[in-house]
């Protein structure tokens, strides 16, 4: 893309087509823009004060994981912990909005009921099944925060990135590429009228001197 | 269903794990500095692992490239939690990311 394009017919068909894809991108990275905006607006909702939920969640875990720890010696909790079954279950799938990967979560329930546990509730008391019961409310909102707070910040970052693209093209490129094929235009068009004028002038040159031809003859 | 899940790792300091394998995580790692990097990674390129947890702190100290790794992933999803020592301020907040992105606060209006 020179600053200053040859005047020719071949130019100007190229400036033009340049103009028409540069339109084209930019209705496809507006529409891309409104499906992501639209997309974010759908998870904001559940986004809402997860975060700070989560924090108020963790620090009740550790304060009544340190209760236990006061209670038993944290090589009892240990044991505890690692007589625990069944891991609760994830099912993490991909989703594809725009060129955005956001996780979908499909999750059973963390949370257990007090026998399945696995550990034996002879030998422990019940401030270990707190500190289960905690973790296990934790790990629910941990679900739910990955789902949303990850795919809100990608989908963020790719609305700004595709903001910028489409602004650069509206505001910048398709008016450089606009004034380019109008430059060429004038240039074409001052040429014509040019060799128009030479013509004309040089067709009066030429019957001026057929007649003084004729007049001399 | 029960084929399909994947497995969620816990990587933070030790009373994290214990924490969570109360809750019945089998995974948990408690491992600190380059070991827990090396480890993050490890489990970033793992398609068996659905979620990784790990706390707040580690994921500031990591590497810049791996704190890019760790935003780029979809699966696994990588999360962060404050650990026993509470929460830190996160430097470029969600609100303030929505801001830059669409002009206006939206978490101050609810």
């Amino acid at each position: 893309m020179a600053e200053n394009p040859n005047p020719t017919r071949m130019e100007l068909l190229k400036a033009k087509t340049r103009v028409k894809l540069a339109r084209k991108g930019h209705k496809l990275l507006k529409q891309k823009r409104d499906a992501l905006v639209l997309e974010f607006f759908k998870i904001l909702g559940k986004a809402q004060d997860l975060r700070t939920d989560l924090n108020t969640r963790m620090r009740g875990a550790y304060g009544s994981l340190a209760v236990a720890q006061a209670y038993h010696s944290m090589q009892e909790i240990e044991s505890a912990s690692l007589a625990v079954k069944r891991a609760p279950g994830v099912h993490v799938e991909v989703r594809n909005i725009m060129g955005v990967k956001i996780p979908v979560l499909e999750t059973s329930e963390p949370k257990k009921p007090l026998l399945t546990r696995g550990y034996s509730i002879v030998g422990t008391s019940a401030k270990i099944d707190e500190v289960a019961d905690s973790f296990e409310h934790v790990l629910d909102l941990i679900f739910k925060l990955s789902e949303t707070e990850n795919g809100i910040r990608r989908l963020i970052l790719e609305i700004e990135k595709t903001k910028r693209r489409v602004n650069s093209l509206e505001f910048v490129m398709i008016p450089r590429l606009e004034s380019q094929a109008k430059l060429i235009s004038f240039r074409l068009e001052e040429m014509e009228r040019d060799s128009f004028v030479m013509l004309k002038t040089i067709k009066r040159k030429l019957e001026k001197n057929a007649e003084e031809k004729k007049s001399a003859a | 269903m029960a084929d399909n899940k994947e497995k969620i790792a816990v990587i933070a300091d030790s009373a994290t794990c214990t924490g969570f394998r109360l809750a019945g995580i089998e995974h948990t790692f408690a491992l600190t500095g380059t070991e827990a990097e090396a480890k993050i990674s490890e489990l970033l390129g793992d398609e068996s692992y659905g979620i990784i947890v790990v706390s707040e702190r580690m994921v500031e100290g990591c590497d810049w490239r791996l704190k890019k790794r760790i935003e780029a992933t979809a699966k696994p999803v990588v999360v962060a939690i404050p650990d026993s020592q509470g929460p830190i301020e996160q430097e470029e907040s969600l609100a303030k990311l929505i801001k830059r992105a669409l002009g206006v606060d939206l978490t101050k209006k609810k």
